[in-house]
């Protein structure tokens, strides 16, 4: 049985108004998934409840049937709207740092340091504080951060926020490898959710497509039978 | 347990490195502490010298309190200001590492800004710090153990809230008057020459509070990594 990170009548409420409301949720080990919705419709809040950030006021997540555990928390890589680094540190320190904190072997650091930066293509930085870096380049140093681990299950949010066009077709470049083998060490394909304003890079992108509207699931299908006007007519039928 | 040692030494060492770097924590800590010795000993005179230990440790504690305050605020408002502890609990590592790592560089930062300040106890007040180095510095060591375990568990559990300058003290004080009153005692006895006899009970009753507050921050700390 395939590995997969689950949402069962997943539901979380900020004071009165309920951000997600009985979400059922499954990311397959391997599969693409792009989760669209206009702002506010529980996008982030979902992502945040599957990395085990928030704790959801219903329902549970599961990994591979179970409660996700703290040591489940390695199979998880999150890549969110804040780069979630030590501005001060630089980025070598950064991801030193974080790899102490997935207990990764010290003979493996170094080398995942040095390979995700040249694969995003930071390497240059790795000796440069965070707070020196641009909207881009810290966008790329956290997705080094999410990827070092080696995470069967991605969770991006809004990843192409403050990209330029060269850095945002090398991210979908890298991205459109990660359900491929050969990117990381065990040669087995990772799976992502990734959450995206633009419909039709999301629908290239992923194999299946969840449309979220004031917190509750209104579409779900496969990418290449979903079309734009079917999205966005999901998202007016919930707006 | 290797990885729980692991995790306790990467995060002392990322709070040292980021002190290092910022220099936001320390160096306010010490001016903070040196400016309100240096405050009572001109409102005193020169002429507060021997025979007048309570007042002297009195002060001191006073200074090391607010002083350490600071110090955590700040420590944990670079936590604050990178998300850090979102960060942290996005990895396996145990909680009450974390725990533990930001409470050991917390106690570093505030062992230092109390090795200057028991300088500045000899310098101005003519206290006899020297004579007695080795009990000061157990009564210190038991006394920061307790004010680190309290002040690492409160400063992050109010950095998140938009008024926590002003809590955190309002917060973290009254918990810490047994630390305040054992430490003074226990330095009023080691300030005078005193044996064991005076001192022992004070230092075995910061001991104690060490231990219960160690245990119930470490136990309690993943609930504060949540946002």
């Amino acid at each position: 049985m395939l590995a997969n990170l689950e949402a069962v009548g997943v539901s979380r409420r900020f004071g009165w108004r309920w951000a997600l409301r009985e979400v059922n949720f499954s990311l397959e080990r391997g599969s693409r998934v792009a989760l669209l919705g206009a702002n506010g419709s529980g996008k982030t809040t979902l992502l945040r409840i599957l990395s085990g950030l928030l704790r959801p006021n219903k329902g549970e997540v599961l990994i591979s049937g179970n409660p996700v555990s703290t040591r489940d928390r390695a199979r998880i890589g999150l890549l969110g709207h804040d780069p979630l680094m030590y501005p001060s540190l630089t980025l070598r320190e950064n991801l030193e740092f974080f790899a102490r904190l997935f207990c990764l072997p010290e003979e493996v650091v170094a080398g995942r340091c040095e390979r995700f930066a040249e694969v995003l293509g930071i390497s240059e930085r790795l000796n440069e504080p965070i707070n020196t870096l641009s909207q881009g380049l810290r966008q790329r140093a956290a997705l080094a951060r999410a990827m070092l681990h080696e995470p069967e299950f991605f969770l991006l949010d809004e990843p192409f926020a403050g990209l330029d066009q060269v850095a945002a077709a090398g991210l979908e470049s890298i991205l459109r490898d990660f359900s491929g083998e050969g990117r990381f060490e065990d040669g087995a394909p990772r799976s992502f959710l990734l959450t995206e304003h633009d419909i039709p890079r999301a629908l290239s992108l992923s194999d299946n497509v969840v449309v979220l509207s004031k917190g509750e699931v209104v579409l779900r299908a496969p990418s290449c039978e979903t079309s734009v006007e079917m999205v966005s007519a999901a998202l007016g039928e919930g707006g | 347990m290797k990885f729980f040692f692991s995790v306790i030494w990467a995060v002392i060492e990322k709070d040292l490195r980021v002190e290092l770097r910022t220099r936001e924590s320390l160096l306010v800590m010490l001016v903070f502490a040196l400016l309100v010795l240096t405050l009572f000993s001109f409102a005193f005179g020169p002429g507060l010298g021997g025979g007048e230990a309570p007042i002297q440790a009195g002060i001191l504690w006073v200074a090391f309190l607010f002083s350490s305050v600071i110090g955590m605020s700040r420590s944990m408002g670079i936590e604050r200001e990178s998300n850090g502890f979102s960060a942290m609990r996005l990895t396996p590592a145990d909680p009450s590492a974390l725990f533990f790592g930001k409470m050991i560089s917390i106690f570093i930062l505030i062992a230092v800004m109390e090795v200057v300040g028991f300088m500045a106890l000899a310098v101005f007040y003519r206290a006899k710090v020297w004579e007695n180095l080795g009990a000061l510095a157990l009564v210190a060591f038991a006394a920061t153990i307790g004010i680190s375990a309290v002040g690492t568990l409160f400063a992050a559990m109010t950095a998140r809230t938009r008024i926590r300058d002003v809590l955190l003290p309002v917060v973290l004080f009254p918990l810490l008057v047994p630390v305040l009153i054992a430490a003074v005692k226990a330095t009023v006895a080691a300030l005078d020459g005193a044996g064991w006899a005076d001192m022992g009970d004070w230092i075995k009753m910061l001991g104690a509070y060490d231990l219960i507050f160690i245990a119930a921050s470490a136990v309690t700390f993943e609930y504060i990594l949540e946002e």
